[in-house]
Parts: C-alpha cells; sequence; structure tokens
C-alpha cells in the first residue's frame, strides 16, 4: 500500500514515499513532490508524460526522478496526481543486493498523469525547484516495505 | 541555539570553540536574539563546515543563518587549495540566481498612512510578476537568451529595462567575463525562458521602513 507525507526542514520540505515495492514508494514520494504545491486531490489526470530516468544507485535515482518531475512541471506548467512506475535493474529488491542498490544501472520508466496548473484553482502554495541530496534515504525495511526520501528545495 | 556553549567575542560575534573534527571555530555575526532564535542545525552545520579539509580561520554565519543543506544557509567559507581544500557546488543552497535588491521609494512613512499602504501592496503584486503560475512579458528566442546569458545586466540595460546607473551599483556590474552560453543545457534553457521578467516562484517584496543607517567601520 503506497504513502506518502511531507516532512519539515526549517528552510524547506521533506518528502517521502512509502510502499511494498521500490516503485510504490518512489510514486509516493512523487505524490508528496506534487503536495508541496496542492493537494494532490485537486489535480485531475487528464494528459501524462512519459519519463525515464537511469542511475547508479537508488538514492541518485530518487534524486534523478524527482528531480525529472520538477522539470515537466516547470516546462510544461503541469502538475501530476497519478504515477505509473517501473523500476529494473541494479539487484533492487533482492534480499542479496548490495545497501544502496550498486553493481547494475537501475532504470526507472514511468508514465505520470495530471494536468495544467490553473492558479484559481489548484491555489499553488509554492514551486519545486529541485531535489537535493539532503536527507536522503532510499530504505528497505524489516517487513520489506520501501521508503524513499529526500529535501526539496522551494 | 543555545548560547550557554558559546564564546562571546563581542557584542555581535559568538564563537563555537573547536571540538571533535573542526579545525576551526564556528563564529556567527548576530544580536544576542538572534542568536537564540536560530535553529540548533545552524551550530551542528557550521561545526560541519568547520571540519571540511582546507578550511581558513573559521566558518562564519550571517545574521540571517538558517538550517540549509550542507552549510547553513547564510554560511560563509574560505578554502586554502593549496591545504587541500574543497570545492562545494552545494554549500549554501543550489539558489545561485538568489539576491537581495532594495530599491529606495524616497518616499516617506508619513506618506504611507491608511488605505495607500494596502493600494501600493496591490499595484506590486499586479506589476510584478511573482509565483506559481505566473509568467512575464519577456519572451526570448534562443539568439536572445543566449545574448542575455552573455551580457547580463549590461543585455538588460541595453534592451531599456534599466539604466547605466544600476550597473554601477551591481556586483562586477552584473557581468562575469568570458560567460559561455553553450555550457548551459537546452533543457536549463528551456527552464529559464518562461520566467525571465519574473521575480521566481517563491520571491518576497517586502515594503520596509529606513530608521537609521549604521557602518561598523
Amino acid at each position: 500500500m503506497m504513502s506518502w507525507q511531507t516532512f519539515p526542514h526549517e528552510a524547506d520540505v521533506g518528502v517521502r514515499g512509502c510502499g511494498a515495492t521500490l516503485a510504490e514508494a518512489f510514486a509516493g514520494a512523487a505524490t508528496a513532490l506534487t503536495s508541496v504545491v496542492c493537494a494532490p486531490a485537486e489535480v485531475v489526470a487528464r494528459e501524462s508524460v512519459a519519463i525515464t530516468c537511469r542511475a547508479p544507485d537508488r538514492e541518485l535515482l530518487l534524486v534523478d526522478w524527482l528531480n525529472a518531475l520538477i522539470y515537466e512541471m516547470a516546462t510544461r506548467h503541469l502538475l501530476f496526481s497519478r504515477f505509473e512506475v517501473a523500476i529494473a535493474g541494479g539487484e533492487q529488491g533482492s534480499e542479496q543486493g548490495s545497501e544502496q542498490g550498486i553493481g547494475r544501472e537501475l532504470t526507472l520508466k514511468a508514465t505520470v498523469f495530471g494536468e495544467a496548473i490553473d492558479v484559481a484553482r489548484h491555489q499553488p502554495a509554492a514551486e519545486a525547484k529541485g531535489a537535493s541530496f539532503c536527507e536522503l534515504r532510499v530504505a528497505r525495511a524489516d517487513d520489506g516495505s520501501w521508503c524513499a526520501q529526500c529535501v526539496v528545495d522551494v | 541555539m543555545d548560547t550557554a556553549e558559546l564564546k562571546r567575542r563581542s557584542e555581535y560575534e559568538w564563537e563555537i570553540p573547536r571540538s571533535g573534527g573542526m579545525r576551526v571555530p564556528g563564529v556567527i555575526f548576530a544580536a544576542h536574539e538572534l542568536v537564540l532564535a536560530m535553529d540548533e542545525k545552524v551550530r551542528e552545520q557550521l561545526q560541519n563546515v568547520a571540519s571540511l579539509p582546507g578550511i581558513v580561520e573559521a566558518a562564519y554565519a550571517m545574521p540571517d543563518a538558517h538550517w540549509g543543506y550542507g552549510f547553513p544557509i547564510g554560511g560563509v567559507a574560505a578554502f586554502d587549495a593549496d591545504e587541500g581544500g574543497v570545492v562545494s557546488a552545494g554549500g549554501v543552497g543550489f539558489d545561485i540566481s538568489c539576491g537581495v535588491r532594495t530599491l529606495h521609494t524616497g518616499l516617506k512613512i508619513e506618506q504611507l498612512q491608511g488605505s495607500v499602504r494596502r493600494q501600493l501592496a496591490d499595484q506590486l503584486y499586479a506589476r510584478i510578476p511573482a509565483g506559481v503560475g505566473r509568467t512575464g512579458a519577456l519572451h526570448l528566442s534562443a539568439k536572445a537568451m543566449d545574448a542575455m546569458l552573455r551580457g547580463g545586466a549590461a543585455w538588460a540595460v541595453g534592451e531599456g529595462y534599466g539604466t547605466a546607473a544600476d550597473l554601477g551599483r551591481i556586483e562586477s556590474a552584473g557581468r562575469i567575463d568570458g560567460a559561455d552560453p553553450d555550457a548551459v543545457s537546452e533543457q536549463a534553457k528551456k527552464r529559464q525562458r518562461d520566467e525571465m521578467g519574473t521575480l521566481g516562484s517563491v520571491s518576497l517584496i517586502e515594503k520596509n521602513r529606513v530608521r537609521n543607517c549604521q557602518s561598523l567601520r
């Protein structure tokens, strides 16, 4: 079950997603990213954008993923509310995989759904400008679930 | 921040003495009330900066210092390359275009009483594009974008968005010799395109009254 939340940082804001799989956790972090701007429930999934990212480990992949979303939000003036994410490579999910998933490049392929920003309806509170390495963590809990988090610059 | 563990060097200068891996002390420039209001993370981050290789003299924090990523925002440090000094891309965050500009209106406080104050705020909001989803009136072609990146503030003055006198009040006259637009990715230029001529998404416009000016020298 995917869940998301933001967490406090004095100057900026942290985003965190958790789920049964790494892909779910990344989708949750993306939903939390939208929540920095407006309530994700207010964003209608009218159009879609395809995103592909590659990185040598899970944490760099999370930063690249969030930055790719921020870029699409900024240049297309879109907000996203639904994220179909698939992650392959890097021995992800494997108990034998190294702590950071290092060993094989990870590839994330996603289709994200949303709509053009409507200032009156969405009441944007802030703009996410970039994902940072601050509080960056992608980890698997004892129950096998995943959480992915970092602080984003707003 | 608790000042009990700080050494007060003077009225506005507070030292975090060396401890642990710190190569130099930390120094905070601020009034007592400002230090008390600072987050403990400022101390922690300043101690981390003070531990970096090659740091010279001290890790400094300005009066507005607050919790950043690696450095505190408002942190200042110099590193000696010959002493193994580091280069930190994320030293004070990533808002490298961030700046503060004071525009002197020449108005007296008496002229801004009552409803005029509100009207001024509304006019500033209406005339200055700022905030998410707002775009400016300036839309540059790829060629004009490169000219802007090369020419900096002088380019803006040339386009009629300022006066030559403005350049004298900007560091390096708002331009860096050797600026190379080809070194900026197409992605970054695309992202900049709609933000041209705006104040950005999280900027603040404050109306402040100047009571007096002091020089520390």
